[in-house]
């Protein structure tokens, strides 16, 4: 993988809400291979650029790339299909279902059967759907869910429902993976499991764009981070850069006068 | 297991089939045996709605949809000599294609929105039955639509002179749908609706295009409603702008949640316990509303997987005494 390409390109996207700016002219660049933090204070609009990027609400002007294909204001779906998928901040999962029905939702994108041929026992079929259980499997596995497989998502711990929801996404085999704040509301032992999960998914060649408040995973795992504030991106960098720079402290701290 | 499983199935089915076939042979009652062709019929609308359902989406208009292939087919027998063999399955295209143009821009509203769009759905057509003297006869509807053509098959003849006959067709259209149904259920496309209520936007980023399951079972629904709707055209040999109304529809969803809307059967137990019900307090008939009325009010509370559910809800009970008493 060549670290250099940029594989998501973000120009001047700028976002109003009314007559707010969630996003005001950001320019950002996620290259191939890396893990992207994305960081800022509540309200600095990040869940808005997730939203933005993966086609759930409309840019106000500006122009995303992906691949060096434009990609904004398309569906949701066809994002997805273009292999950039987002987790949901909330347990955002199908709660009725099992561990294996939700991660057989996100493999949808690998099915190569249309859906009336799926109503036929045709051979074609039962190869395609042989194929799916066994991408659903090794998702599962992946994610580490194999015990609870058969459990239903809302019976599930929280620390699993947040793996499971990365689980979905990954099911599709994207090349890009958005994850909002994947460890919130996690204990210590959950959260380390969640970081071991992330640089699994970034040693499988996946780059990551993560969302996150919890410093401690932020910095130990991204290679780059981007600090939002307020809709404008205030600092970009490594880590080190990140904690030293003026003001990113002023943003989380306020200034010192 | 799954193999165990497979032939129960089979010899199940097997059995329901030749029950079916030799029915009529059994019971000799024109009466009953009419009261059986309803049922049939109405199972496939309120497999229909429970489909739409599946996905979130409460369609009031399956009525109309009815309506629709009763029209479409008794106009194009009446008025263009058609043969109801082409009739039939036309009356279920031309629904499904209504079906498909009216989904696309309303199947993206959710909720009560959708309810109300489809409510008014419902009205649109009344009205455009009622006033459209030319096509559709207006408030007395079409008089006098042709029963099928008979069939030859070699020695054999099917006149459609008697119940018998009809009861057989219905038992094919029947026999259709549920196997169409069921089909569709053990599909992907089904996993999909089911998701769509728990939480759409994400089955949506997770690459896939609601929109598009969204339409087809409503067309399903439609296609199956369009077939009961000429069936029954051609059954009662009339159709007025008064059978397919919203009340019709209500009835239809006040059996598919009666008889429980998680499986297939379960709104087929609801429309034949229904219908039964309906015909056999029909020495009471000012109070078949209201009691019809209590069930589903009760059904809802105390029962609410339907009918269906009281075997595994026995089931529960029993386990739980069990665990209970040592």
């Amino acid at each position: 993988m060549n670290q250099n390409i940029a594989l998501l390109e973000l120009k001047n996207v700028t976002k109003y809400f009314g007559g707010v700016a969630a996003v005001n002219d950001l320019n950002l660049t996620v290259a191939n291979g890396e893990i992207l933090g994305l960081i800022g204070p509540n309200g600095a609009g990040k869940t808005t650029l997730f939203n933005l990027i993966s086609g759930v609400n409309k840019l106000t002007h500006g122009s995303i790339k992906f691949n060096n294909q434009a990609i904004a204001n398309m569906k949701p779906n066809v994002v997805a299909g273009k292999g950039l998928v987002r987790t949901f901040q909330a347990n955002v999962l199908f709660k009725n279902f099992t561990v294996l029905e939700n991660i057989l939702i996100g493999c949808q994108l690998q099915v190569t059967t249309g859906m009336f041929m799926d109503l036929f026992n045709f051979k074609s079929v039962r190869e395609s759907r042989k194929k799916i259980y066994g991408l659903a499997e090794s998702t599962i596995e992946f994610c580490g869910l194999k015990e609870v497989r058969e459990e239903f998502a809302m019976n599930l711990a929280h620390g699993h429902q947040r793996m499971l929801g990365i689980g979905i996404a990954l099911a599709s085999q994207p090349t890009l993976i958005m994850l909002d704040e994947p460890v919130s509301g996690m204990n210590i032992e959950e959260k380390m499991e969640m970081m071991q999960l992330i640089k699994r998914i970034r040693d499988k060649g996946i780059t990551v764009l993560l969302v996150e408040h919890d410093m401690r995973v932020v910095m130990g795992l991204c290679d780059r981070i981007a600090v939002l504030n307020f809709g404008i991106k205030i600092a970009e960098g490594t880590p080190l850069e990140v904690q030293n720079n003026q003001s990113v402290i002023e943003a989380y701290l306020g200034a010192d006068k | 297991m799954k193999n165990n499983d497979f032939y129960i199935r089979g010899i199940f089915i097997t059995i329901l089939v030749l029950l079916g076939l030799l029915l009529p042979l059994v019971i000799k009652d024109f009466y009953i045996l009419h009261i059986i062709i309803a049922i049939m019929i109405w199972s496939m609308l309120t497999l229909g709605i429970r489909l739409v359902l599946t996905a979130g989406h409460l369609n009031v208009a399956q009525a109309s949809f009815m309506g629709i292939g009763a029209y479409a087919s008794g106009a194009l027998a009446l008025k263009l000599g058609w043969s109801f063999w082409v009739c039939l399955p036309l009356a279920g295209i031309v629904s499904a294609i209504l079906a498909v143009v009216i989904g696309i821009p309303t199947l993206r509203i959710k909720g009560a929105y959708f309810v109300i769009i489809t409510l008014g759905l419902s009205e649109v057509c009344r009205r455009i039955w009622m006033m459209w003297y030319d096509v559709f006869g207006g408030p007395q509807g079409l008089l006098g639509i042709p029963t099928p053509d008979p069939i030859k098959v070699g020695g054999l003849s099917i006149m459609f002179n008697s119940k018998i006959d009809y009861f057989y067709l219905s038992f094919v259209l029947f026999l259709l749908t549920i196997f169409v149904m069921w089909r569709f259920e053990k599909s992907r496309a089904f996993l999909i609706l089911k998701s769509l209520p728990q939480a759409d936007l994400l089955s949506e980023c997770s690459g896939v295009n609601i929109m598009k399951y969204k339409v087809v079972a409503f067309a399903l629904g439609a296609f199956f409603a369009g077939l009961a709707g000429s069936f029954w055209a051609h059954y009662y040999t009339y159709c007025s702008p008064w059978d397919f109304t919203l009340h019709a529809s209500f009835y239809m969803l006040m059996y598919a949640v009666v008889g429980g809307t998680g499986t297939i059967l379960g709104p087929l137990l609801g429309t034949a316990f229904m219908l039964s019900l309906e015909e056999i307090l029909r020495p009471f008939k000012e109070f078949v509303p209201l009691i019809l009325g209590a069930i589903l009010i009760s059904v809802l509370l105390f029962i609410p997987g339907g009918l269906i559910s009281i075997p595994d809800r026995m089931r529960e009970a029993v386990t739980a005494i069990k665990r209970r008493v040592p």
